[in-house]
């Protein structure tokens, strides 16, 4: 296919457009083929009512990776819940390699009480470029739970867009961990509609961004439903020269009454030359809601290093805590034991430490 | 029963009064060269002006109008008459003004507020200013207070056209081009060096004229180690036609001086109201901005502060009641370019009655402000289901020696509270306009006593009428 440029990640509502926070661009897309998964459950295919289903719920990146998807024709991988955990989560592998591009689609599905876990890792081989398209997209049925950790880790020559889109139905949880452990450039977007009463959507985002590294987010939860409640809880460090943009939205749409939505950023700020921009948002269409977001960025607690370096770490030691602080954040929130361990030993690999 | 004792509180007949507008000069319709040419030829600009004037026009027609507010398709230029003059000149006595003019600044308490507790008044009335006085005591300090277009030419020209768009260009956005081309009115301030303006300066406007534009300009000028609390109150009565305002306010500050800045807003709401205000700090000095935003159809309104000095200080204290009809899209943006400087802000807006209330806000902190600290909060209060408010805060953090706090919320009138209230023996209209009384009162506490009943008043005003 021909090579395009995306506007990705949009801000729900614009303003002022000299700030460079209402989109992002994505420029010459071209993905040819899909990479392989390597998975522990076996696969089926949707039926095209499933497909068409998935296919028609936002993700947060925007309509224009659906178009992408439309044109590219990736591989779709599906995967649907069949009970109650405990059971064996889904671990899904996934390995960038050569200098390409590539796009993948993913569709979840929990029936009615189910519940369902997904391992989504995301790495490269050495040496590896070009760019990793990866849409997720989730429909949860009445009182289903899905839990998805997405661990990013690709090799610093290769750029990543994930996308997330998620349908929420009464009483549904979805609950989302993601931590950026690499890549070179990554756009992550992220929209979870709670349609029903009593759904709830929980994101526990942790990243470290080193060198010229930049991650753009755009996060949203829609909330249609009553007494739906969301989280959306994103802490970093930034190193360097990266950079960072943070789009969140909590929409509280007209009907959705006494629905509740928390946003909360950290921000560990180690280099005078990293830039960070923060964008939460609060759309208010109904007067029976409780929203709210909270943003603290600055540099590392004078009194906390002061403590950490008396105790005989150095100072940049004592900065990796801190920043590893943020990543282990939202790791806390992995539930499997098994996923645990895994998403452990890849924030340890990234801090060089692994065995 | 209530509600009427509410009404006759404060009756909003005093801001519809209209005036004919008989023997005035008003220009025809529309933004065309020939119409700049014609304004500035009926001020007597100087003919750097006159340039000035023709260049932003040429911009005006270049820029877009903005794609990310709320819409200003019911503004159509060529229905503006942009310059309208009341026939009478500047007068230095309320006995000189013209009989109805007087009077309807009289019922607006100009007048009585001049006498009892301010330092100097400026009244504007659809283009021109037709009232200018300061009180000896202030000009013996060496306080100036003139209207703009004595300023343009007179002893402080030089200080004038060297401050005059610098601030904002009309490169800025569209309506300050527009603004660049057709301004009219306004007022120039100075105060000396180390000079203390015990109290305040006020200017109020007043659109009178159906289908006109109101192109004020005020410069402020807070000299080293000077201190000055400048009041600005404007009104109009309300056409089922489109009004225009949209003023311009450069305000300097100089190394440790203060300035207040407070803003009782009360356009009619017919009223769209595209307002430039943006203040610049010099080393060690305060800016704080107190703003009210209860009229207007449509505003776009976010007082910019650029902190440019070492130690440079801004709070901004602002509430934004949107009322049926009202699409407010208010805020503030604050630049951080010195050293160990720090912004605090607390907006609050209400939002009934289908009202949307919009909050928008810009903190950027660039690299040259190391040890800065900002704390931004924003509180949003829902009164009815049909009504919107929106918060959307912006941060642009470009040091790591930085210390920044951001909290929002967004919530309704606890049924808790005012069921206490009614137990008590209030009505529920009464309980709830109590509520959001306390919910603005961060604002009306910053405000002198009389401005802070005239803003309660209001509040009880758009209150009525909204319970069922």
């Amino acid at each position: 296919m021909s090579k395009q440029d995306m506007i990705i990640n949009p801000l729900p509502m614009r303003t002022w457009n000299r700030l460079k926070m209402n989109e992002a661009t994505l420029s010459g897309v071209s993905p040819e083929g899909s990479l392989a998964i390597e998975t522990n459950l076996p696969q089926t295919a949707p039926d095209p009512a499933t497909a068409a289903r998935m296919e028609s719920i936002p993700g947060g990146a925007g309509s224009a990776v659906d178009r992408l998807a439309e044109e590219a024709g990736p591989d779709v991988f599906f995967l649907k819940g069949t009970g109650k955990e405990p059971q064996e989560p889904a671990i899904l592998t996934l390995r960038h390699a050569g200098s390409r591009q590539t796009m993948n689609r993913i569709f979840l599905e929990t029936p009615e009480d189910t519940e369902m876990t997904v391992y989504l890792d995301l790495g490269s081989e050495e040496g590896a470029q070009g760019l990793a398209i990866l849409q997720t997209k989730a429909y949860l049925a009445k009182h289903s739970t899905l839990r998805l950790v997405q661990i990013g880790h690709t090799g610093r020559g290769v750029d990543v867009l994930s996308d997330i889109g998620a349908r929420c139905e009464e009483g549904a949880r979805f609950e989302l961990v993601q931590l950026f452990l690499g890549g070179n450039r990554t756009w992550s977007g992220y929209e979870t509609d709670l349609l029903g009463d009593e759904s709830s959507c929980k994101t526990y985002i942790g990243y470290h961004l080193k060198e010229e590294q930049s991650l753009d987010m755009n996060y949203v939860a829609r909330h249609h439903g009553r007494r739906s409640d969301s989280l959306i809880l994103a802490a970093g460090a930034l190193s360097d020269r990266s950079r960072k943009l943070f789009r969140g939205t909590l929409d509280f749409i007209k009907g959705g009454k006494t629905a509740t939505g928390a946003e909360k950023e950290e921000v560990l700020l180690m280099n005078d030359a990293v830039v960070n921009q923060t964008i939460p948002l609060i759309l208010c269409g109904e007067e029976d809601v409780a929203g709210s977001h909270g943003a603290t960025i600055g540099k590392a607690d004078e009194e906390v290093l002061f403590y950490l370096t008396s105790r005989g770490i150095s100072k940049e030691n004592a900065y990796a805590m801190l920043a590893k602080a943020k990543l282990d954040g939202a790791l806390a929130h992995v539930v499997s034991p098994e996923l645990k361990e895994m998403t452990q030993k890849a924030i340890e690999e990234f801090y060089g430490q692994a065995e | 029963m209530k509600e009427k004792t509410f009404v006759d509180d404060i009756n909003r007949s005093v801001y519809d009064i209209k005036d004919t507008e008989k023997d005035a000069y008003r220009i025809r319709q529309g933004l065309t060269e020939e119409i700049v040419r014609k304004i500035s030829e009926e001020k007597h600009d100087p003919a750097w002006m006159l340039e000035f004037r023709l260049k932003s026009l040429e911009i005006y027609n270049e820029l877009q109008v903005p794609d990310w507010g709320p819409s200003i398709d019911g503004l159509n230029m060529d229905n503006i008459a942009t310059y309208v003059r009341a026939n009478t000149s500047m007068k230095g006595t309320w006995e000189e003004v013209p009989e109805d003019i007087k009077e309807t600044f009289e019922r607006l308490g100009i007048p009585k507020a001049e006498r009892e507790s301010l330092a100097g008044v400026g009244a504007q009335y659809d283009s021109e200013l037709v009232y200018h006085n300061v009180r000896k005591e202030v000009e013996d300090q060496g306080v100036i207070y003139t209207d703009f277009e004595s300023a343009l030419v007179g002893e402080y020209a030089d200080m004038v056209r060297e401050h005059f768009m610098k601030l904002v260009p009309p490169t800025d956005h569209k309506f300050a081009a527009l603004h660049g081309a057709v301004w009219s009115g306004g007022s120039f301030v100075y105060v000396p060096p180390g000079v203390k303006v015990s109290i305040p300066l006020q200017s109020y406007f007043r659109l009178n004229a159906r289908g006109a534009g109101q192109f004020e300009h005020t410069l402020i000028i807070v000299d080293e180690g000077a201190d000055l609390h400048f009041i600005e109150g404007c009104s109009a009565p309300k056409y089922n036609v489109a009004n225009l305002h949209a003023g311009c306010m450069e305000l300097y500050v100089r190394k440790g001086a203060k300035l207040r800045y407070s803003t009782i807003e009360n356009w009619s709401k017919n009223m769209y109201n595209l307002n430039t205000k943006r203040a610049i700090v010099e080393e060690g000095g305060t800016m704080e901005w107190v703003s009210g935003s209860f009229g207007s159809h449509v505003s776009y309104l976010y007082p910019m502060t650029i902190l440019n000095g070492a130690g440079s200080h801004t709070e901004f204290t602002g509430i934004t009641f949107a009322g049926e009809g009202q699409t407010l899209d208010t805020g503030l943006k604050v630049v951080h370019n010195g050293p160990n400087t720090s912004s605090f802000v607390n907006t609050r807006s209400i939002s009934k009655s289908g009202g949307c209330a919009t909050t928008r806000s810009s903190i950027v902190v660039n690299p040259t402000a190391k040890g800065s600290k900002s704390s931004v909060s924003c509180e949003s209060l829902m009164i009815d289901d049909i009504s919107r408010s929106d918060t959307i805060p912006a941060m642009d953090i470009r040091t790591d020696d930085a210390d920044i706090g951001h909290e929002a919320s967004i919530g309704r009138i606890s049924d808790e509270a005012v069921y206490y209230l009614m137990s008590r023996g209030l009505a529920e209209t009464e309980a709830k306009a109590l509520i959001v009384s306390g919910f603005a009162d961060q604002v009306s506490k910053e405000l002198p006593l009389e401005y802070a009943v005239e803003m309660n008043n209001l509040i009880r005003l758009e209150m009525v009428g909204s319970i069922g």
